[in-house]
């Protein structure tokens, strides 16, 4: 079996996580960019959160991160 | 009778905050509750809820106030000190909210109270609104079910100068149909729309009664026709205002030597009159006693 | 109470909770088959084919195995941190007292707010069984897996009661840390109760032998631990409705 074919097979698997992590990201991102203020931390901090930990960082941002009135 | 606390007292622990409170409140009535920070306007408050624990009787629109229940609740329109809302929604989906909590509004409620308090056609969300916007709101929840008691806490206290003009006036309009009673620690504002005011001080009512102040004998507001010096009046007790002068005499002595010293100086008087005690000196003796 | 569930509702989905909510329970379904099927070619390659071939073919039942492995771990917890201040954020902002003074009853409060959650967690749990099930089926055979639903239902059951003593220990002690730290709590003796006292009465053992269960369709007491499980639930309701009525506010 070569890589292609095992990159096939995966697609169905790949391509929705890839939109749901990138999706998420960007979201939170334009949200962070948004709204500057947070209950703790920095914009730059959230968004290198955001961009690199996939999934938990987005999820982290809006659960703890985000200002209140926000 | 709208509100009646009959022999109220209330305690956090072994800290006694209000004892043997008695008062009433008819209909269409608007009483100013003035007291120090900490006097208790809140807790008694809180208990005319149900919100707190209490020892006496409290019946709202006849019906018994118990700790813990919220029946009676339905007829007062409650706005907190700082109201706090669901800051997701805007102005006319939190009223909408608070329509179908409370039941018996009409839309066209809704709509004339958005109007009231100026937030009618808002598309922004309670997050973004300014201090005095969400005390607005907080006016208009409480003024939705038309309730027969708006009870309002401190409610221009965290405002400027402007906000607060704003709710007094919506106050005011409020009053036409429904008693209010609102804490406050402006007497200016007491004095602007209530007429009757009661007084919370250590733990008591100490007054509870018309807006009237007395007519003062030993102080009086003195005007001259011409320029006269503070120098020689040196030992009254004078305070300097824009035109003339407000002088406190300690006794009828005190003001005939004062008489004296304007003939001896050879001015000439254009105005003398006594002065209304102020209401915070009136509430300052009231506390005293 | 209507309108209180009503504004729960609107709470997630108004602000970006609905987000979160999505991404956690469709990435879950997704992640259960995805790690059956690449489990196998990660030990291939990390240890050769040797072993890869001890673990046999991968088939539907590996990819629900993962489901009771994810769900109840990473969704759950997922879940109560969303919903583990519900109470004390109110009481703590003060949003509450103007509907209390409205005359909403405090049990419709909380009421209206376990109804909701549990609105919440069972669509969840319905998408993850969603994903989960549109993948097995196309990679693998479905119609070899025996007991599913019971099996689904009783761990959705469980989590469900973990919802419920998280929002009690949120009411009774006003803090976020309190409700998890309650079903923490819980979850321990559970887990030791069913270690070493063996009770078909234990919520926990509907753990027990998931495997044989899907694929031996091996006989199995749900009636019991479903029974302790709504007992509980009632019990948490009940506390909550009692201390809530008499809290000072």
């Amino acid at each position: 079996m070569n890589n292609l074919d095992t990159l096939v097979e995966y697609l169905p698997f790949l391509i929705p996580l890839i939109i749901l992590q990138y999706g998420l990201a960007i979201y939170a991102i334009v949200h962070i960019i948004k709204h500057p203020n947070y209950k703790f931390g920095n914009q730059v901090m959230w968004i290198i959160i955001s961009l690199f930990l996939s999934f938990i960082g987005p999820i982290l941002y809006f659960m703890f991160g985000k200002g209140d009135d926000a | 009778m709208i509100l009646k606390v009959d022999d109220v007292s209330k305690a956090f622990g072994k800290k006694s905050v209000l004892e043997n409170i008695r008062l009433t409140i008819e209909e269409r009535e608007i009483i100013a509750f003035v007291g120090a920070n900490g006097a208790g306007k809140t807790t008694l408050m809180k208990c005319i809820l149900g919100f707190l624990p209490f020892k006496g009787n409290i019946t709202v629109a006849d019906e018994k106030v118990q700790f813990g229940e919220t029946a009676s609740n339905a007829h007062i329109g409650y706005l907190p000190d700082v109201p706090q809302f669901y800051a997701f929604y805007t102005a006319k989906q939190y009223l909408k909210m608070c329509q179908k909590v409370s039941g018996n509004v009409t839309d066209e409620r809704v709509d004339e109270m958005l109007k009231l308090v100026g937030l009618e056609n808002r598309p922004e969300k309670i997050q973004q609104y300014s201090r005095g916007m969400k005390q607005r709101l907080g006016i208009a929840q409480a003024l939705l079910h038309k309730p027969k008691l708006l009870i309002c806490d401190e409610p221009t206290s965290a405002l400027d100068p402007e906000g607060r003009e704003q709710i007094l006036k919506i106050l005011q309009e409020a009053k036409k149909e429904t008693a209010i009673l609102f804490s406050t620690h402006i007497l200016s504002e007491a004095e602007r729309i209530s007429n009757r005011m009661i007084i919370l001080h250590d733990r008591e009512i100490k007054f509870d009664g018309p807006l009237k102040r007395k007519v003062s004998n030993d102080r009086f507001y003195v005007e001259f026709m011409s320029e006269v010096s503070l120098e020689n009046f040196k030992e009254f007790q004078i305070e300097q205002e824009k035109e003339g002068w407000t002088v406190q005499f300690s006794d009828e002595m005190n003001k005939q030597a004062f008489m004296q010293r304007i003939i001896e100086v050879d001015a000439s008087l254009k105005k003398f009159m006594p002065q209304e005690e102020t209401l915070e000196q009136f509430v300052k003796e009231v506390t005293n006693r | 109470m209507k309108s209180f569930i009503k504004k729960e509702w609107d709470q997630y989905f108004l602000t970006n909770r609905w987000l979160i909510f999505f991404v956690i329970f469709i990435a879950l379904g997704i992640m259960n088959p995805f790690t059956a099927k690449i489990t196998p070619v990660l030990i291939e390659n990390m240890m050769g084919d040797e072993f890869s071939s001890a673990f046999g073919e991968v088939t539907a039942v590996d990819s629900w195995l993962q489901f009771f492995k994810n769900v109840p771990q990473l969704g759950l917890i997922g879940f109560l941190l969303m919903m583990a201040n519900s109470m004390s954020k109110e009481l703590q902002e003060g949003t509450l007292p103007i509907f209390l003074a409205k005359g909403l009853k405090r049990k419709s409060v909380i009421l209206a707010k376990l109804l909701a959650h549990t609105m919440m967690w069972t669509i969840g749990y319905l998408i993850s069984i969603g994903v989960t099930y549109l993948y097995t089926i196309y990679y693998w055979d479905q119609s070899i897996v025996q007991q599913l639903p019971l099996a689904l239902f009783g761990i959705y059951l469980f989590a469900l009661l973990f919802i419920f003593i998280t929002f009690l220990g949120n009411t009774i002690t006003n803090s976020t840390m309190g409700g998890l730290g309650l079903s923490g709590i819980v979850l321990i003796v559970l887990i030791f109760l069913n270690t070493f006292f063996d009770s078909k009465w234990n919520p926990f053992m509907l753990f027990n032998e998931i495997n044989e269960r899907l694929l031996n369709d091996i006989a199995f007491s749900y009636s019991e631990p479903f029974l302790t499980i709504i007992a509980l639930m009632i019990l948490c309701v009940t506390f909550a409705i009692l201390h809530f009525n008499k809290r000072a506010i």
